[in-house]
């Protein structure tokens, strides 16, 4: 097969659930086209692009940006002949591919009066464009899903505000393909001057210069070696732990403090209620990252912990809830700002958030803890959360809704833990490893 | 007999319809100093990490200094030294900081070896781990596995990245070990020669079933390669006992035996008709055979 076709296909196959969804959506078209043969069904066929759409362009848009980093990352890839450019065209064929049953849809006769066909088309390109390069710079370094939420955050509170809203309905139709193709052309220009594309990365690096800052000879207790080990991050000693604890949630609350000042939208009771899906979806984003890569680190504990895999199932699952309360400290700092006169929320609202917040990083803890081995029960019940959390909490939402999710949460953690209780005693080191890390501040 | 340090006996392992490990039974005695032989995806990994516990075999079980290899005391784990295939050194630690955290959980750690060793092998200590090359690196793992004086040590391809004199340096560490009798080394390579030069056992290991085990110079007795001459043209397929691979041409024949008995030299020539030599081979050459 041609390279280019070969890039393009890629990007529909690489991942088995692609694969899967691929030949479901396969067999939805089909039996659309045979319905609309055999019984003369009008409008069948749109039916048919949806069914495409959602099984098939959606997903491979949102994994485009992995595969592309996945192909473009390898050393040896450079020296095939003119492979950058084949990279680009293939890109480009996607993302053509992507808007073609748009196109398809709204320049047909048959569905009447519609939007007009160039600026739905825009609009679908923009929003692919941004899903992809959010989706590139992720997987080069996780931690930039924090820029994304407070993105999120920032155009929430921006579209709940009318004047904001009327900014955007004056912006023309066409700034909004424009913005994407300049975009495209940065990445194009970007992407072939580049000495090197990172690898796609999972777990987020923790901070070299808190590292370089340690010194470990003579005060390191096995102990301590062993939360090293198992976060990878520096070792505390008990004393500092306090100072630092105090200092990390005292610099988090400033700085949602400051944030709030400057993006709440007035009236203040607009701001998002602490019920809201953003703390607990928020808690769950904060949490799993590090999770995960404790859980893959438990390799290093083997030879290092006395008795079977539940002397290693113990230590991984006290790194996890030491982990959780770092994320509850926070939650602490969150729902003081909350009771503080800047947003003068309820004390049962708060009450009510936190526990929702809480319960979702226990959540995301024991998920990830239950992931053994398997990204695919830590990426459906991840989806499957975050789906609810938005289904269910929107900005302002009904008490019911609130206990509702709170009780999957809590249900879902002790179920996981269930789980992983059993899946730990036969876990395979052989497969479960360390996963690559990564430095947003290294490398592009 | 001493007792063995490491048992093993029927671990079959599966990765789904796949088998890695077939039914191998096996033992380390102190004193071995045991090279594993296999081609890619042979199973010489799976082997290793199983024996260690990493990995919880489908069938059969290992003990470890006596114990159950997934269910080991502190003191046991403590007696053991592994180098993975794949380092797991922190990217982001400098050499010093990861031999201190590595040395937290030893109380013999010894300091003095280690020195030595970064002297001998100029293990940059200073530098972070992201910065130094490949080599560096695995000059550090091996030093996280030698510095608690193991009495069993288990290294996955120590020697693949390093350079000829670290190579030779790290060979003189093994034979120094070698000289406690109290201990063994589990080793797998596909340096031939290295192994050939460091190990008294070996363990092939083909196809996840542990082909041979034994002695290095049993198993050299043990496969020659028979040099037949024949008065007449030989039939082309002669049928020599244990053949491994034979090849006829005319009146002679060349065939690569396993289990070889020298008394049974006399014999074969008298059933040919003509003259026999029996070739030693190198390590090397009967790794070649045997996967022919």
């Amino acid at each position: 097969m041609n390279a280019v076709l070969r890039v393009w296909w890629t990007f529909f196959t690489a991942l088995p659930l692609q694969r899967l969804l691929l030949g479901l959506g396969a067999a939805w078209c089909g039996l659309l086209v045979l319905g609309e043969l055999v019984s003369d069904g009008e409008g069948l066929w749109i039916l048919g692009v949806v069914g495409l759409f959602v099984l098939v362009l959606f997903p491979a848009v949102f994994a485009s940006a992995a595969v592309f980093r996945a192909l473009s990352a390898p050393h040896a890839n450079q020296l095939l002949p003119h492979f950058r450019a084949r990279m680009l065209v293939g890109i480009t064929l996607f993302m053509v591919t992507v808007l073609a049953p748009f196109a398809l849809l709204f320049l047909n006769e048959r569905t009447g009066s519609g939007p007009m066909p160039l600026e739905i088309i825009g609009y679908v390109l923009a929003v692919s464009t941004a899903i992809f390069m959010w989706m590139f710079v992720m997987f080069g370094d996780w931690r930039w899903i924090w820029l994304s939420v407070a993105m999120l955050i920032v155009a929430w509170v921006g579209l709940s505000s009318g004047a904001t809203r009327g900014m955007l309905a004056a912006i023309p139709a066409w700034a909004w393909p424009g913005a994407a193709m300049l975009a495209w052309i940065v990445f194009f220009a970007w992407y072939v001057r580049t000495r090197r594309v990172r690898a796609v990365m999972f777990a987020p690096q923790p901070p070299a210069g808190a590292w370089a800052r340690t010194e470990l000879e003579g005060t390191l207790t096995r102990e301590l070696a062993l939360r090293a080990l198992v976060t990878g991050r520096p070792p505390v000693q008990k004393g500092r732990a306090l100072v630092v604890r105090t200092a990390w949630v005292a610099g988090n609350v400033v700085i949602m403090v400051l944030g709030a000042f400057l993006f709440l939208p007035a009236p203040l009771t607009q701001f998002f209620a602490f019920t809201s899906f953003v703390w607990p979806f928020g808690t769950m984003m904060l949490l799993w990252g590090h999770a995960t890569g404790i859980v893959h680190r438990s390799r290093l504990l083997w030879l290092r912990t006395p008795g079977s895999r539940d002397g290693v199932r113990r230590e991984v699952e006290h790194a996890l809830l030491r982990n959780l309360r770092s994320g509850l400290l926070l939650l602490v700092g969150v729902a003081a700002l909350y009771l503080s006169p800047v947003v003068a929320a309820v004390p049962q609202q708060v009450l009510a958030g936190f526990a929702l917040a809480a319960c979702a990083g226990l959540f995301s803890t024991y998920l990830a803890f239950a992931s053994v081995p398997g990204r695919a029960l830590h990426l459906i019940g991840f989806g499957l959360m975050m789906a609810s959390q938005f289904a269910l909490l929107g900005p302002f939402n009904s008490p019911l809704n609130v206990g509702i999710v709170t009780v999957v949460e809590l249900a879902g953690a002790l179920a996981f833990r269930a789980l992983a209780l059993r899946r730990w005693r036969r876990v395979d080191w052989l497969q479960l490893r360390p996963l690559p890390t990564s430095n947003m501040f290294r490398g592009a | 007999m001493a007792e063995p340090i490491m048992t093993a006996r029927d671990v079959t392992k599966l990765f789904g319809s796949k088998t890695a490990l077939d039914a191998v039974s096996a033992d380390v005695f102190p004193g071995d100093i045991i090279g594993v032989l296999g081609k890619n995806g042979a199973g010489k990994t799976t082997l290793l990490e199983t024996l260690l516990g990493f990995s919880t075999p489908n069938r059969g079980s290992v003990t470890v200094f006596g114990e159950d290899a997934l269910a080991m005391s502190a003191q046991t784990k403590a007696r053991i030294g592994f180098l993975p295939q794949l380092d797991e050194l922190f990217a982001m630690l400098n050499g010093k900081q990861h031999l201190a955290i590595v040395s937290a959980f030893h109380s013999n750690w010894d300091r003095a070896l280690i020195e030595r060793l970064v002297a001998e092998w100029s293990v940059p200590l200073t530098r972070r781990i992201d910065s130094l090359s490949v080599g560096e690196r695995q000059k550090l793992a091996v030093l996280s596995a030698l510095g608690h004086r193991p009495d069993l040590l288990v290294l996955d391809e120590p020697v693949a990245s390093l350079d000829p004199i670290a190579r030779r340096q790290f060979l003189q560490q093994l034979f120094a070990i070698a000289e406690d009798e109290d201990r063994a080394v589990l080793f797998s390579s596909h340096i031939v020669s290295d192994l050939e030069r460091a190990a008294n056992k070996v363990w092939i290991v083909k196809d996840g079933r542990l082909y041979w085990q034994g002695y290095l110079d049993a198993l050299k007795e043990s496969v020659v390669r028979l040099h037949i001459r024949a008065r007449s043209a030989l039939p082309r397929d002669i049928a020599v006992p244990n053949a491994l691979v034979t090849r006829v041409d005319g009146n002679t024949a060349i065939a690569t035996v396993a289990r070889w008995q020298p008394s049974e030299a006399a014999a074969l020539a008298q059933r040919f008709d003509g003259s026999l030599d029996v070739e030693s081979l190198g390590l090397e050459d009967i790794f070649l055979e045997l996967h022919r």
